[in-house]
């Protein structure tokens, strides 16, 4: 049933309430420094809008709930404008999630217009991420009858839901992603267990008992098993042989803002496209904006008549590819939200300080904690369209100068400065241990394929599940016929047995087809 | 004919024909095993969830094993481990890893900001083979910069090392 409130469904009251708390010095300042920050991480190639989440996130414990909210969602909505001016400038993305902004980007540099390439990714990106929180907005009413659906069976198993999706969407190996997600799982058991209070795995660390902090696993899993691939990272020179800084004297020319605008009028079907499609990605949990944008570009390219010119400075693909992976805030959002599902390392911090803050992800937020809600939107918008903005006006002639820096050589202040959060989260040294371990776990799971993200959001989700597990089994006395009562159950095991089917069909089909072609081989060679 | 080139063939062949089973997931079996033998004795509301995910870890870390298996048995390409690297690319990370280590074990005894200083000039001379005088300034440059934002402009606690809080 929706629920109306005071004065619709939407609950206007607390929209103005979450307006105040942006609308104030402090407020737009926060606002204003993690789109910033943000934007320069995401230029930066090897780092990403998550580092600069992690790096502000030990701030947030000095701040009030709805504040920290409007510092990591500014920071987690611009994290995707930065990357496209150097994948347009320098042909290399500034994070993976701007890889399909290159393949029309970079020649439109090429042929000479750059700032009016920047300016349509810019633009775009905006209408892709407003459009995309208008429609999360526009379900606001129908997320609380939703997530009324999910008592603790329901809980349980749509985590587990998330995982095998994730595994069947990932480009690493089905199974290693579920092993990442079970490891996760199991190391969450970690400290005093949800019901009784046993202390389990603590080695008789009192640091230990409230689990494995989960600041130091972000810390450790991101910016520090990142730095090893950051130091060895080389500053490419771009396909024309010019140097960086060449390039960079290459964009001092006369702004192209009205022809962009007008390109972009002008193609409203690739700009519709392309965002339902990262929208309708970032629904799903895992997938993530990188996938979102490589399929928005393609989408688009199948969809629009005269293909042959994609790939070679069409404005369409630059449209398709960079609405896509800022469309994918609005849809992540949801199951973040209404369920507690993180879909991203993203909204996985976003979810764990809304943990950390008493605040459980779910029905809570749509009833009680609206005005949170409404404080996360107003942040995700605002900072989409200042991000933009400040891009647009000239902000990247100024910021644009952080790309000549080698990757390389931001390694020692982003490990610094990620310490210094760290030790800034509890003022307790005994995290840096378990940041070092979880640095040792990251570097692993990052060189054999594992998955770093399923491994994160099971550990973050861990205490959770145990619990509705608990819950669910005491409901039934001990039946695990629980885990199947319900519609929704039924329909979650039917999605995770269509998943676990579809992969083992698609392993038995290359299995017979690398054998033939192995059998094939073998009687060539005899 | 030069010695590698007549090594690498045989290196194959011994590799076809003995399967070493992958590391990372023997060791993820390992650790389940090990959390399951903890909480086996536990009480019943302790032991149930460590079970389960120890269980899931030992139940998908032997369907890997095997899958492996298989595709070595039928000798196709594990397409599921590491990248392999060269020799030089596997010093550099180990390296830089043994730099992210010790920066945090510093981090311990000498405090942020001397870390800061040290790390950061090991970094540039060693790793990024700056001179002598780019890292130094390097290293007074990341250290300030993080007592000036940390200290002076936001008022946070710079943690000061072992060392150091023995010392005063």
């Amino acid at each position: 049933m929706l629920r109306w409130g005071p004065v619709g469904l939407w609950g206007h009251m607390e929209i103005v309430e979450a307006l105040s708390i942006a609308f104030t010095v402090e407020g737009l300042l926060l606002i204003l420094a993690g789109c910033v920050l943000a934007m320069l991480m995401g230029m930066l190639p090897g780092l990403s809008g998550t580092e600069a989440l992690l790096i502000v996130l030990p701030f947030t414990f000095h701040l009030g709930l709805n504040e920290s909210m409007l510092i990591l969602c500014s920071a987690y909505a611009s994290s995707y404008v930065g990357g496209a001016l150097t994948s347009i400038v320098f042909g290399i993305p500034g994070s993976s999630t701007n890889l399909a902004t290159i393949i029309d980007g970079y020649p439109l540099h090429k042929q000479g217009r750059t700032i009016f390439a920047v300016n349509v990714a810019f633009i775009a990106s905006a209408i892709g991420g407003l459009i995309s929180i208008g429609l999360l907005v526009a379900l606001i009413p129908f997320m609380e009858p939703v997530s009324l659906l999910f008592g603790p069976p329901e809980w349980f198993l749509i985590v587990i839901f998330g995982l095998v999706v994730l595994a069947f969407s990932s480009e690493s190996s089905f199974l290693r992603v579920l092993i990442s997600g079970a490891f996760g799982l199991l190391l969450a058991t970690v400290g005093m267990s949800v019901i009784g209070g046993t202390q389990r795995y603590t080695m008789g660390l009192t640091d230990l008992w409230g689990g494995i902090p989960i600041i130091a696993s972000f810390i450790g899993l991101y910016p520090l098993a990142e730095a090893v691939d950051l130091a060895r990272t080389e500053w490419k020179k771009n396909e024309d042989g010019a140097e960086a800084r060449e390039v960079l004297e290459g964009l001092k020319r006369k702004g192209q803002l009205r022809e962009a605008a007008a390109a972009v009028a002008r193609n409203p079907y690739p700009l519709g496209v392309g965002t339902f499609t990262g929208w309708f990605v970032g629904l799903v949990p895992g997938v993530g904006a990188s996938l979102a944008s490589i399929l928005g570009y393609l989408v688009v390219k199948q969809v629009s008549p005269n293909q042959d010119s994609f790939g070679k400075g069409d404005v369409r693909g630059v449209i398709g590819a960079e609405t896509a992976n800022n469309a994918t805030v609005g849809g992540a959002l949801i199951p973040a939200l209404a369920l507690g599902i993180p879909g991203s390392v993203n909204t996985a911090v976003l979810l764990g300080v809304m943990m950390i803050n008493g605040v459980q992800p779910g029905t809570n937020v749509f009833t009680s904690d609206l005005t949170l809600l409404w404080t996360i939107l107003v942040a995700v918008t605002l900072s989409t369209v200042l991000a933009s903005t400040i891009m647009i006006l000239g902000g990247w002639r100024l910021v644009a100068g952080i790309a000549r820096v080698p990757p390389r050589s931001t390694v020692p202040a982003i490990a610094m400065i990620a310490c210094m959060s760290l030790l800034l989260a509890r003022g307790n040294p005994f995290d840096l241990s378990v940041a070092i371990v979880m640095a040792a776990i990251g570097i692993v799971l990052k060189k054999y394929r594992f998955s770093r993200v399923a491994f994160i959001i099971a550990l973050l989700l861990g205490p959770l599940v145990e619990q509705s597990y608990l819950q669910a089994l005491s409901i039934s006395r001990g039946s695990y016929l629980v885990f199947f009562e319900s519609w929704v159950a039924i329909v979650l095991w039917a999605v995770i047995a269509l998943c676990v089917g579809v992969h083992v069909r698609n392993v038995a089909r290359a299995w017979r087809g690398r054998h033939a072609g192995a059998t094939v081989a073998q009687g060539a060679g005899r | 004919m030069s010695a590698p080139e007549t090594r690498e063939p045989n290196v194959a062949r011994e590799r076809q024909g003995i399967w070493i089973p992958d590391w990372t997931v023997s060791l993820v079996i390992v650790v389940a095993l090990v959390f399951v033998v903890i909480a086996w004795p536990m009480n019943a509301y302790a032991a149930r969830f460590p079970l389960l995910a120890g269980g899931m870890c030992l139940v998908l870390g032997v369907l890997e094993l095997t899958a492996q298996y298989l595709r070595h048995r039928s000798g196709l390409a594990d397409t599921a481990s590491a990248e392999p690297a060269d020799r030089q690319a596997r010093v550099e990370s180990a390296i830089i890893i043994s730099w992210v280590f010790l920066s945090v074990l510093s981090i311990y005894l000498l405090g942020m900001l001397g870390t800061a200083f040290a790390s950061t000039l090991v970094y540039y001379r060693v790793i990024d083979k700056r001179s002598w005088k780019v890292s130094v300034v390097m290293g007074f440059v990341v250290a300030v910069f993080l007592w000036i934002s940390f200290d002076v402009l936001a008022g946070f606690y710079i943690y000061e090392g072992f060392l150091l809080r023995r010392l005063t």
